[in-house]
């Protein structure tokens, strides 16, 4: 099972593949809309997360939990349950 | 559980959207949403919206057409998604829409089917041996495909395997999607594209008097010059809107009655209620929950200034329960008169086969109620489809006797 620093990280790792910046650069409070996601690149980052954690993936979370801080904490709450 | 007032996947706002719709009518009637869209739930706002000029149509293609371009930089092949969908009418705006509008409209001159729908409805009811069985699967899903195969020409071979193609391609009305669902939505689009160009050939061979015929002479003689694609398209779009949404209103018509015990005894006292009780159920508890619109230009909407290329979702459902409008909007009453219900949409985009779907569910519950001497509810989980767009039941089940 991740943990959430685990979780934070492939999110970072997955945004940082789809927006071409460096994983260091992405701050874990910056929007995902400000960091370059929009309603198309997430049903793909989403789908990406969804085979590498294992976790059902819902298309509200992009904008329900919009930075990485509050996905991250979303999806370890999911993955614990 | 999000804070926010548009819950649209939640599990409850799918059993029962009403409540989440009343509290955005009561305290945010022209909400922007967390997902960037104004969401409104006003009777009068949605009719002025659907009837202004100062909206276009089209939102969900537009957004198809990028994820299908997006999609095709990852290897991940959607385009029929967007062939499918290319001539889908209520997506379309302006010339593009009336063209497309009028060949269908002039092309579908003949409106009588009653007996084809009779038909229908009497061999499944024939079929039905069991005591307890779920209504949508036996009765409510396939009626519609018989029917709307009769008017279009084509054989029902398998009439299952419509169905989920059907049920896949109701999914480009849906907001918020999976990499799954556009996956599964352009599988069934080229099943879909495959099965009308055959038809297509066939029938540009050997024509008969059905609409598909129809279609492909009239393109030919008045010089439409519509391509092949766009025929595909019309004839994907007339099967799925033709279907998806009848077995809908069919099912939530049984639903509706058999939780409302004492309208349903009304309806069997007076039959010729049905008509108008198949309004109250457009309206308690509409097929088409959601449409979109986008804002051409900046405009100004209960003090709120909205800017141009705003995503407008257009809650039906909650039009339709609007108290300024509805006496009583949270009840269910057959013989509510008037009901100026939003399900068929308003303006230039009316719905093109309204009569057809209302005549198709009065004739399906009329004739079911009668046949049933009783029907009764077993107790069971309602479960829904998951998304809001559409109003539609995994399935009912039901005792008969």
């Amino acid at each position: 099972m991740k943990n959430r620093t685990e979780i934070l990280n492939t999110l970072k790792e997955e945004i940082a593949k789809e927006t071409g910046a460096a994983v260091s650069a992405i701050d874990d409070d910056a929007s995902f809309y400000s960091l370059g996601l929009d309603s198309i690149s997430s049903v793909f980052v989403l789908d990406e997360l969804e085979k590498k954690l294992k976790v059902e993936m819902n298309p509200m979370f992009f904008w329900d939990y919009p930075t990485v801080r509050l996905l991250a904490e979303h999806i370890t709450s999911l993955v614990q349950r | 559980m999000s804070n926010a007032y548009w819950r649209p996947l939640e599990t409850d706002s799918i059993r029962n959207p009403y409540k989440m719709y009343e509290q955005l009518r009561l305290t945010d009637p022209v909400y922007l949403s967390q997902t960037r869209e104004y969401i409104i739930t006003r009777y009068s706002d949605v009719k002025h919206i659907l009837k202004s000029d100062d909206y276009r149509s089209g939102n969900r293609l537009t957004w198809l057409k990028k994820g299908v371009a997006y999609f095709d930089n990852k290897e991940e092949d959607l385009r029929a998604i967007y062939q499918a969908m290319n001539s889908f009418i209520l997506m379309l705006n302006d010339e593009h829409h009336l063209r497309i509008r009028n060949f269908v409209t002039k092309s579908w001159s003949n409106r009588e089917v009653d007996g084809i729908i009779g038909e229908n409805i009497q061999m499944l009811l024939d079929q039905i041996r069991e005591k307890e069985f779920d209504f949508v699967s036996t009765f409510a899903q396939p009626l519609p495909v018989y029917t709307i195969s009769r008017i279009l020409g084509i054989p029902v071979k398998d009439c299952r395997y419509l169905i989920d193609l059907g049920v896949a391609m109701t999914k480009t009305l849906d907001l918020y999607i999976s990499l799954k669902d556009l996956v599964l939505m352009n599988n069934a689009a080229k099943e879909f594209i495959s099965f009308f160009r055959d038809h297509i050939k066939i029938k540009t061979e050997n024509p008969d008097d059905a609409l598909l015929s129809k279609m492909i002479q009239r393109n030919r003689t008045e010089n439409v010059g519509l391509s092949e694609e766009e025929l595909v398209s019309i004839a994907i779009f007339l099967f799925t809107a033709g279907e998806e949404t009848s077995a809908s209103l069919i099912s939530n018509a049984l639903l509706n009655l058999l939780l409302h015990p004492d309208q349903l005894q009304l309806l069997r006292e007076d039959p010729s209620l049905t008509e108008s009780a198949i309004e109250e159920v457009l309206r308690f508890d509409s097929i088409v929950q959601l449409l979109g619109r986008v804002s051409k230009h900046e405009v100004v909407l209960r003090d709120k200034v909205i800017p141009a290329g705003a995503t407008m979702t257009l809650v039906v459902g909650s039009a339709n329960r609007d108290e300024e409008i509805f006496e009583k909007a949270d009840q269910f009453i057959i013989s509510r008169k008037p009901n100026r219900h939003l399900s068929f949409g308003s303006g230039v985009h009316y719905c093109l086969g309204d009569w057809l779907g209302r005549r198709q569910s009065q004739l399906a519950i009329g004739n079911f109620v009668r046949r049933f001497a009783g029907i009764s509810l077993p107790e069971q989980e309602l479960t829904w489809y998951k998304n809001l767009a559409v109003r539609r039941l995994n399935s009912l089940k039901i005792k008969v006797g």
